[in-house]
Order: C-alpha cells, then sequence, then structure tokens
C-alpha cells in the first residue's frame, strides 16, 4: 500500500494537479453556498470544463467540487437556515440557532474542524479497505453484481430520509428511465418513439443537471429568498470548551458516517441525521438540542464528510454509486473512457491513488481555506438572487450543450428541470431517481449475463453463495426493522406496557 | 389545484406511467429462448413496481391526506406568494422560448438575452448592470466554451 500511496502522491502533489484540486475545492465552496446549487449539480455542471485534461485531473477537480460544495452547503445552512445539500438540513437545527446568538463563527468552526477530521479518519479507512474490496470484487461474476445492484437499490429505498415508498416509486422510475433506447442485449430500440437521439438512452448527466439545477432554481423561485445572517470574523473564535464538548460527537459522528456510507446507495444525508439523532440520545443536555447545541452541528457535519469519502468504496471498487453525486462522478468517468469497477485498481492505479492522496490534499485546503475565510464567502450570499438564478440557468444550458455538443441535451434538461421542480414541489426524493437511471443499466446487463449463464433459471442464484449473502443483507434491510420492532415489544413485558 | 387533489393527480399520472411501461414491455419480449431475459424484462418489472408504488401512494393520499407541504410566505424581498409564481410562470414559458431561438440568435446570444430579460423584466434589477451582467456573462461563457474548451456552440445571425 506504500507504494501505491507514493505513486498517488506523486500524481496528486504535481503543480497542475494541486491547482485543479484548489480550484476544484474554490469553487465546490462557492457552488455549495448559492441557492439552488448542491454537489449533484456542480459536478454535473462543471463536467464539460474538465473535458480537455487528463481523466485524474478531472477526477481529482471534481472530487475537490465534491467536498468543497458540502462545506459551502453549511455555510448557507448556518447563516441562512437553507441547507444548500440535503445532508445539511440537519445543521440548520442548532448551527442556525448558534448564528442567531452571535455564534455563527463557532458553528462553521467546529464545522471545518469536523468535517476536517472526520474526512482524514475516514480516508484513511478508505484507503485500508478499498483494495481490499477490490481484489474480492475481481472475482464477481454477473450474478453477484446483479445481487450488489439489488442491495444498491434496497438500500436506497430503505435508508432514504422520508417516505420509503416515495424513494421506491421514484428508484423505479429511475430504473425505467435507464431502459429507453437501444437494448444492450439484443440492440433492439425500446420506447425511443422514433427519435435518433434517445436510441443512446436518456444521458443520466443532462437529467442530473435538470433535476438538481434548473428544478432546484425553479424551486427557489417559488420559495423566495431569504436575507443571511451576517458572520464577522471576531465571531469565528472558537472555544477550547467548544472542541472539547465536540470531541465525542465528531467521533461518533464520523463512526456512523462511515459505516452507512460504505452501503452502496446509502448517501450522506441518513448518516447526518443519524448522527445528530445519536448525539441527543447520548448527550447530557439533550434539551439544548435545536437550541444551539454545539455537538448538533459538529456530529451531522462530520457524519456527512466520512460518509461522502465512504462513498466512494462502492464507486471505485464496484462500480456502484454510494449517493446522488457519486452517481454523477461515475457519469463522468465513463465520459472519460473509464469503466468503473475493481479491476480500476490495478488497471488504473495513478488514477485510483492519485484521486485518493487527493483527497487528503483536498481537505487541507478546504480547512486552510474556510476557518479563516468562512465569512469571506459568506458575503457570496448577499449577492441577490435576482442577478444569480439565470446565471445559472445559462451555465446549465451551455454545460448541457458542451457534453453532446447537442442541442437535444438542451431540451432534456428543460424537460427534466421541470420534471425536478414538480418533484421538489410534491416532496418526491431525486436522489433515488439518479441512482435508478445510472444503475438501470447496469442492472440490466448484470441480469442478462445472470440469465445466461444460469440457463436461464435465476433460482440457480441461490448455488452461489456470496450472491445468496448479499441478497440475504438486502432482504435483512427490507424485513430486519419490522423484526427488531417486534422482537423488543415482546420483551417488553406486560407490566410495564400498562405502566 | 389544492395540495391533496395535486398529489392525487400526480400518482394517478405515476400509475399510469408505470402502466403504459408494463403494458408495452411484452411487446419487445419478456423472456427469449431457453427462459433468458429479454429487453422487455425491466421494462415490465420497472413499471409493475412503479405503478404499484403508486397506487399504494394513492391509497395513502386518499385514506388519510398528507399534509400539504407549507406553502411559501412573503420572502425578505417584500414578494408575496403570487407575485413569485408570475414570475416563475414567466421563466417557465422564458425557458423553451430562448432555447428555440438558439439556432436562430446562437447559444450565447439566445441565453445572455434570456438573462437579461429575467434580470430586468422579471427581477427589476436596473438596466445597466443587469446589461453588464448579461453581456459579460455571454463573454465569459464564449470564452471559456466556444474559445479554450473549442466546444462548437451553436451561432445564428451575429456569427457567435
Amino acid at each position: 500500500m506504500f507504494d501505491n500511496l507514493l505513486l498517488g502522491a506523486s500524481t496528486a502533489l504535481s503543480p497542475v494537479n494541486l491547482l485543479w484540486c484548489f480550484a476544484g475545492v474554490l469553487l465546490g465552496t462557492v457552488i455549495g453556498l448559492l441557492p439552488g446549487l448542491g454537489s449533484s449539480t456542480g459536478v454535473a455542471i462543471l463536467i464539460p470544463l474538465t473535458l480537455t485534461v487528463e481523466p485524474v485531473t478531472a477526477l481529482i477537480m471534481l472530487a475537490g467540487i465534491y467536498y468543497g460544495s458540502q462545506y459551502g452547503g453549511t455555510i448557507t445552512s448556518v447563516l441562512l437556515s437553507t441547507p444548500g445539500e440535503a445532508a445539511s438540513v440537519v445543521t440548520t437545527l442548532d448551527g442556525y440557532q448558534m448564528a442567531r446568538q452571535g455564534r455563527a463563527g463557532a458553528a462553521l468552526a467546529i464545522a471545518a474542524i469536523g468535517s476536517f477530521a472526520a474526512a482524514i479518519a475516514s480516508l484513511v479507512l478508505l484507503a485500508a479497505v478499498a483494495p481490499p474490496l477490490a481484489s474480492v470484487a475481481l472475482n464477481f461474476g454477473p450474478p453477484e453484481n446483479l445481487a450488489v445492484m439489488v442491495l444498491a437499490l434496497v438500500t436506497m429505498v430503505v435508508l432514504a430520509t422520508g417516505s420509503k415508498l416515495r424513494a421506491a416509486a421514484m428508484a423505479c422510475a429511475g430504473v425505467l428511465l435507464a431502459c429507453v433506447g437501444i437494448d444492450a442485449g439484443t440492440g433492439q430500440a425500446r420506447y425511443t418513439f422514433g427519435s435518433i437521439e434517445l436510441l443512446s438512452g436518456i444521458p443520466y448527466i443532462e437529467v442530473v443537471i435538470g433535476l438538481f439545477a434548473v428544478g432546484e432554481v425553479l424551486h427557489q423561485i417559488r420559495v423566495g429568498a431569504a436575507t443571511p445572517i451576517r458572520a464577522r470574523f471576531r465571531d469565528l473564535v472558537i472555544r477550547r470548551r467548544d472542541i472539547r464538548d465536540s470531541a465525542g460527537a465528531i467521533t461518533r459522528g464520523t463512526a456512523i458516517g462511515f459505516g452507512l456510507g460504505v452501503l452502496p446507495g446509502a448517501g450522506s444525508t441518513l448518516a447526518s441525521f443519524m448522527a445528530y439523532g445519536l448525539e441527543r440520545r447520548v448527550s447530557a443536555n439533550a434539551a439544548q438540542f435545536g437550541r444551539g447545541a454545539i455537538q448538533g452541528v459538529a456530529a451531522p457535519e462530520s457524519a456527512n464528510n466520512a460518509a461522502a469519502n465512504a462513498n466512494f468504496i462502492p464507486t471505485l471498487t464496484l462500480g456502484i454509486p454510494g449517493g446522488a453525486t457519486t452517481a454523477v462522478l461515475l457519469g463522468a468517468l465513463t465520459v472519460y473512457g473509464i469503466q468503473p469497477g475493481p479491476l480500476l485498481f490495478d488497471e488504473q492505479p495513478e488514477l485510483v491513488w492519485g484521486l485518493l492522496v487527493s483527497f487528503f490534499i483536498g481537505n487541507v485546503i478546504l480547512l486552510v481555506l474556510n476557518l479563516p475565510l468562512a465569512p469571506v464567502f459568506a458575503q457570496l450570499l448577499r449577492i441577490p438572487y435576482g442577478y444569480l438564478y439565470p446565471l445559472i440557468l445559462f451555465t446549465s444550458f451551455v454545460g448541457a450543450y458542451a457534453i453532446d455538443n447537442n442541442l437535444f441535451s438542451v431540451w432534456l434538461v428543460l424537460i427534466f428541470g421541470v420534471i425536478g421542480f414538480g418533484m421538489k414541489r410534491f416532496e418526491l426524493p431525486m436522489a433515488p431517481l439518479v441512482v435508478g437511471v445510472v444503475i438501470g443499466a447496469l442492472f440490466e446487463k448484470a441480469l442478462v449475463q445472470s440469465s445466461a449463464l444460469l440457463d436461464g433459471n435465476l433460482w440457480l442464484l441461490a448455488t452461489k453463495p456470496i450472491a445468496v449473502s448479499i441478497l440475504a443483507a438486502a432482504l435483512m434491510l427490507i424485513i430486519g426493522p419490522a423484526l427488531a420492532r417486534r422482537l423488543r415489544n415482546r420483551t417488553t413485558s406486560p407490566e410495564e406496557t400498562h405502566v | 389545484m389544492s395540495g391533496q387533489r395535486a398529489q392525487v393527480a400526480l400518482f394517478a399520472s405515476l400509475a399510469l406511467l408505470g402502466g403504459g411501461f408494463a403494458v408495452t414491455a411484452p411487446a419487445y419480449g419478456v423472456l427469449l429462448e431457453e427462459s433468458r431475459i429479454g429487453p422487455g424484462f425491466l421494462p415490465l418489472v420497472a413499471g409493475l413496481g412503479l405503478t404499484l408504488f403508486s397506487v399504494l401512494l394513492l391509497a395513502e393520499q386518499l385514506r388519510a391526506p398528507r399534509a400539504a407541504p407549507p406553502q411559501p410566505g412573503t420572502d425578505d424581498f417584500g414578494r408575496s406568494p403570487q407575485q413569485r409564481m408570475r414570475i416563475l410562470w414567466r421563466v417557465f414559458v422564458l425557458l423553451p422560448v430562448a432555447v428555440a431561438l438558439v439556432p436562430l440568435l446562437g447559444m450565447v446570444v439566445a441565453f445572455g438575452l434570456l438573462v437579461l430579460v429575467i434580470s430586468t423584466w422579471l427581477e427589476g434589477r436596473r438596466p445597466l448592470p443587469a446589461l453588464v451582467l448579461s453581456a459579460g456573462s455571454a463573454a465569459v461563457m464564449h470564452g471559456v466554451f466556444a474559445v479554450v474548451l473549442q466546444v462548437p456552440l451553436p451561432t445564428g445571425v451575429f456569427g457567435f
């Protein structure tokens, strides 16, 4: 592993890659700050900017945008009570209260420190876990891949925050979108309605730009803008007591985030909610939660950062996205002609390890940038949204065009923008749809190959121990919570129940 | 349309969409020779899934209407929800118009104009800063995409 890290360092520390990493982190922070833009959108609309550079450089920049925008999203959560990302929703509860009490700087500082600590810890784990997992995954055939994809879809639905039914419906809709175009197995065109453009399927970068960027902008126009709370440099001073109080929350948040982030299909939103819930349960001053408890910022911020890094494990080793943003990154890999999956570690060690080492560098840059400059970034929130959103629309449409040099992409972005607005309006989750679109084609390929391998009898999957174990894990995810509830009820004595 | 009725319409439409996929999927061949998976298999399964979940959501909605999402009030700039909806509807109209104008005016000019129209007409910004913003953004987009990245952006009557 040491050799790999050296190889990665030599790649990530090249002046060009350092520059792009810095640009990614900086752009990411700004993107996370802007209402209507999150990490998925940021990565999607900036993919065209990276088309002319080496894939590793492009990925380093896009990953920088990913974790940079998470911190940018925290700034809006704290100062505006408007989360830039779903994963920052829970941060608004205590972060905004701290800001109202004149402690915005402390909230931002502990978020930066917690995120940094979580990122470094999870990166060490990522570097340790990913290569062995990739080696194991090298032995995976179509049945095992099929099982992993089932697990990813189940995880995405079962662990979704909010209504599971809505998440399930959106995952199915995503898979259906992936069915449009030429079927890889037989070469037959499906649901194209005679359109030549639809023969190659619905490209998911355009779907993502439409859903996340245009849809979000339309949503923001509907809900209206808010004025941010001013953060001053002197407020940034964080007390030693704050750090002492937050250490446990950061550690627990990191553990939860990493554990959930490793699961294919599980995003960082759930990790942040679970970390917050746990912290409130174990905290000695639970009553302070929701009223400006610093642990209420430290725990979810650490969790979502750890989960974001852990999301790269299924993405890089199995080629299955951990969440919506890694789904877009997966799309970027294919745009650069790289096939993600276990072979990536053997075939492109420079790319994989360069990317991993760049995470360390990017997080250091993020900490150095954000600790002293958070109030400067916060000034960006004062740009009137009336100026901002036409520019976001402009960038989205031109960016979409640049991917395929095709006006059809622009129309697709527009259509999915309207769909995205409708989904926001009716609280339909977007991540299952995006992951469904990404996984759909891979799922079908694994399904067709498995059926050919097993002579058309998918019940023979039961003879594949790894596939069965993975499917059993998926089943446990579905029935586990109900089973645990029933067991809990059974162990509760009638006396206790009636007290 | 009220929140409840809109949700009912939404889930009914999703159920119909899923049903549409499921009904048409067999035409592509669900199973091929030797019971192998055909091109219609996944659309059939996912279509049935979408239908099932949408019907369950519809039933949930009809049985115990979910509280409508909170309606936004007046924002910090004093705009009422009705005023914002009016802006939103105009943006809905302007966007396809801008895309349709791309072959005629070119991408940079069409979207530059869109920025100008939104900033001045819809958002009430002063003309000069809005003009500077739209011209500046058009120049930046042209510079980044057409010049640096060599993307052949559609050009129109103005030649760029």
